[in-house]
């Protein structure tokens, strides 16, 4: 498969396009990518996303990084997904290797391939295509030359373990610094002749980079995690890597703008990072701190080139908690200026039911009228106070009843089933919530006539995630989750039945998800075994195959009950425990034993909780 | 001010991959980063006012591709060209941009430039004058209502062959109206139907809409 050139891959692809689902996204040509001459680049570097085009151009990680390492004149950074079933097919029988859009090049060709890791369902996905692209599987079948670097990055970076054996390195916490730094380690040491051990054993000098083969791994008798010893002379702990001056980090002024329509298929803007909440079952409150973000003016500027270089009809903002913005309504007053003069219009995401105010309301009625998404995520309020998600009842019936007098009629409701302490009433709590939001609709004098009010209750089963307080909790069995589905039909009110629609995951696929969460390397073989059996594309429900993941666990002789349903002690060496996230394991034991209690712990603007953060990063966060 | 300008444009290489549908998507962005003074309809959904001559099919290359764009104020032609070639996407160039001539309703046939590759294109030909000198060529087309026949022989004008080293060259005129429209790949496909009759995949190339009377559309 190796030595294709651009040309015949192209020859190659073109008597199939026209055989698969939306050609366009396998040919590259879209305004805003950039082609580079790849003999005039030092270090050219593929990135990978591991699902297919609709999501992974949706990704907003990738627009930056895209970006920032093509603002580099003597770097190259091109577009790879993975190609769904259809084309994989075509692409198998036909011998095409996976290729990059921008160039239509190998990406076996490629000095560096990195792939971003946003769940953890998406990695059987990476197996798949490093053997589309006739790239060994695990790192260690690589040999000793410099190219073909395969390296992630993304928020399940935070415990890579499960996957260790196929990555080279890993790069902890934000990219945009260190990224750079790592090419241009490689540029230096390609031009060298250097070994890829000799660069891997430089990289793992680099704050941030994580090498797995440089780490030994023992066991104790009972699976559980003995010690972790650096190999050679690398740091014992690895410590992620944050950009300390957010408001003037790279953003780009332009994305790729794809012809077949994606996920989030719009501008995006990011507005803040962190979360100041410290909701316990959050994993990206935890590992994205400290708490940042960026002015109201440097938002509006970028909106307004974003809006003008890429001619989307639509902004968004992104960020954890939107309304945690300190300045939040000067920020959108003066968003709806640019994009009302440009008739663009804007999406609000991410929007905590407990500080809509009023004002804020008004502001976001001009924008949008279809429905309200809310999530609540416990059905009491003692089971709130234990998850620490500081939202009252009165707030969410509040929240609600401002919605209706705005003229909403859809409420779309998120919850978790399976938390810690979680009991049948708390169960019956949600079907009670759903409820009193439809009377609360008939109550007011002045809804929609000729509307019917619609609640959807979408349940997702919790799965433990490190790096949070609950990661020493058992994820909910299948029995357990059964019984909960069961109350929860049985808990709705008849009369307001049809107008409460639930919906949730499919448990196996939560409860893979908790395996791979909190597994360590003994996971690498299952994964390599569920891939060779056929699976990929795990967390889309109609392509996951439990069977193939039942074989893998079996035949490698581990059950997947060991990582999802087990109850860690707090001593207990954690998989992820030498990588550095910034918040401290006590914290995270105190913020447990609190949960436990149903205590709650105030947001950071209002009280630091000690997490530990500031003294890593060496300054308070507010 | 309110006008209209029609512009003419290729869609070639990578482009021909771009849906219909993704083209009209695609064509709205590219219009907002040209800062054109788009007019856009009235309502409470306001869309640009901007309308396509005829849909090419997914695949097809075209070098008479025309789009209307309703201007709220006066632009020159110059400008409306300079400013969307600036933005729009490889494979997407504009020829020219001019005052509607015709009315949209009154295209009726398109030319293709039809490449078949091979590896003897005399016996192609001989087979292609064979297929095309039958009296009828009866197909079924797919529509809305289900399948209705259709005679491609009386519909077809063959205006050249030509042979090539590895490949026959075809120009064909088919209709292409909003009553009667032949895409030329249902000629092809019958063609190949013959086992004996040998070609690669197809390219094709729309070289020319035309108005009833054969003469160009502008």
């Amino acid at each position: 498969m190796k030595g294709l050139s651009a040309i015949s891959i192209l020859s190659k692809i073109e008597p199939l396009l026209l055989r698969v689902q939306k050609p366009s996204q396998y040919i590259g040509g879209e305004t805003g990518s950039i082609v580079k001459d790849r003999e005039k680049v030092r270090v050219s570097f593929a990135f990978c996303f591991p699902d297919t085009y609709e999501i992974g151009m949706s990704h907003l990680g990738m627009k930056i990084l895209y970006g920032l390492i093509n603002q580099r004149e003597e770097f190259c950074c091109e577009r790879v997904f993975a190609p769904d079933t259809d084309f994989e097919e075509l692409m198998r029988e036909q011998n095409i290797p996976l290729y990059a859009l921008e160039s239509l090049t190998p990406v076996a060709d490629f000095d560096m391939i990195g792939f971003t890791l946003q769940y953890e369902l998406a990695y059987t996905n990476i197996l798949n295509m490093l053997d589309l692209a006739g790239i060994p599987i695990y790192a260690k079948d690589r040999g000793e030359s410099l190219d073909k670097m395969i390296f992630a990055g993304g928020p399940c970076v935070c415990n890579p373990e499960p996957i260790a054996d196929f990555f080279d390195f890993f790069i902890l916490g934000e990219g945009e610094e260190v990224n750079l730094e790592v090419m241009d380690l490689y540029a230096q040491m390609k031009e060298k002749g250097a070994s890829r051990s000799e660069f891997l054993c430089e990289a793992a000098k680099i704050e941030g980079i994580y090498v797995p083969s440089l780490y030994y791994v023992s066991y104790n008798e009972n699976g559980t995690i003995k010690t972790v010893q650096p190999l050679e002379n690398v740091p014992k702990i690895v410590r992620k890597r944050i950009i300390k001056d957010f408001d003037k980090v790279y953003y780009p002024d332009t994305f790729v703008v794809p012809f077949t329509e994606i996920v989030h298929d719009r501008s995006v803007v990011e507005v803040l990072r962190g979360c100041i909440r410290g909701c316990r079952f959050c994993q990206a409150g935890f590992i994205y701190r400290p708490f940042r973000e960026k002015s109201p003016d440097t938002i509006c500027s970028q909106a307004a080139d974003l809006c003008r270089n890429t001619g989307y009809e639509e902004l968004s903002l992104s960020s954890l908690s939107t309304s945690d913005h300190s300045e939040i309504d000067e920020m959108l007053t003066k968003l709806l200026e640019v994009t009302e003069e440009k008739r663009v219009s804007m999406s609000l995401p991410s929007l905590r039911v407990d500080n809509f105010s009023d004002a804020l309301m008004e502001k976001i009625k001009r924008i949008r009228k279809s429905g309200l998404t809310f999530a609540p995520e416990a059905g009491t309020q003692r089971l709130r106070d234990v998850i620490n998600k500081n939202v009252s009842d009165e707030e969410i019936m509040n929240t609600a009843e401002i919605a209706f007098s705005g003229g909403y009629f859809n409420v779309k409701l998120y919850f978790m089933m399976g938390l810690p302490t979680e009991t049948d009433d708390d169960i019956a709590g949600i079907a009670d919530i759903a409820d009193r939001i439809i009377e609360l609709f008939f109550k007011n004098p002045d809804r929609p006539r000729g509307k019917m009010v619609q609640v959807s209750v979408s349940i997702a089963t919790f799965v433990p995630k490190p790096f949070t307080p609950f990661e020493f909790e058992p994820q909910a069995t299948e029995e357990e989750v059964r019984h909960k589905q069961e109350h929860l039909v049985s808990s709705i009110n008849p009369r307001n039945a049809r107008r409460i629609k639930v919906s949730w995951h499919e448990f196996r696929i939560s409860q893979l998800e908790g395996v791979l969460a909190r597994g360590d390397r003994k996971l690498s073989d299952v994964i390599y075994e569920a891939w060779k059996n056929g699976s990929r594309f795990d967390s889309w429900s109609d392509r996951f195959k439990w069977e193939c993941w039942e074989a893998a666990f079996e035949k490698c002789g581990i059950a997947p009950e060991f990582y999802a349903s087990r109850r860690r002690d707090y001593d207990e060496i954690m998989p992820g425990d030498h990588l550095n996230y910034m918040v401290d394991k006590s914290f995270l034991i105190r913020e447990h034993k609190k949960a436990l209690r149903a205590e709650t712990t105030q947001h950071c603007r209002k009280n630091c909780s000690g997490c530990g953060v500031n003294r890593e990063v060496g300054r308070s966060c507010f | 001010m309110k006008t209209t300008v029609r512009m003419k444009f290729t869609k070639k290489g990578r482009a021909k991959y771009i849906s219909h549908l993704d083209l009209m998507r695609c064509f709205q962005r590219c219009i907002r980063r040209a800062e054109l003074p788009i007019a856009y309809s009235e309502g409470f959904h306001p869309h640009m006012q901007i309308v396509f001559a005829a849909a090419l099919s997914l695949g097809f290359e075209s070098d008479y591709e025309v789009i209307e764009l309703g201007l709220s104020e006066a632009l020159s032609f110059d400008e409306v060209q300079s400013r969307m070639q600036a933005v729009l996407p490889d494979g997407i160039d504009v020829i020219s941009c001019y005052e509607p001539k015709h009315k949209m309703g009154q295209i009726a046939y398109a030319e293709y430039d039809i490449i078949l590759p091979c590896q003897d294109s005399e016996k192609l030909l001989l087979q292609w004058n064979e297929f095309i000198s039958q009296e009828k060529i009866i197909v079924e087309k797919k529509t809305k209502r289900g399948f209705r026949e259709m005679d491609l022989k009386e519909l077809t004008e063959c205006l050249s062959e030509e042979t090539r080293e590895n490949a026959l060259v075809l120009k064909l005129r088919l209709p292409a109206g909003s009553t009667v429209n032949v895409n030329p790949a249902l000629l092809v496909e019958e063609f190949r139907k013959n086992e004996q009759v040998l070609f690669d995949f197809p390219k094709y190339c729309r070289k020319k809409l035309l108005c009833n009377e054969k003469t160009e559309f502008f």
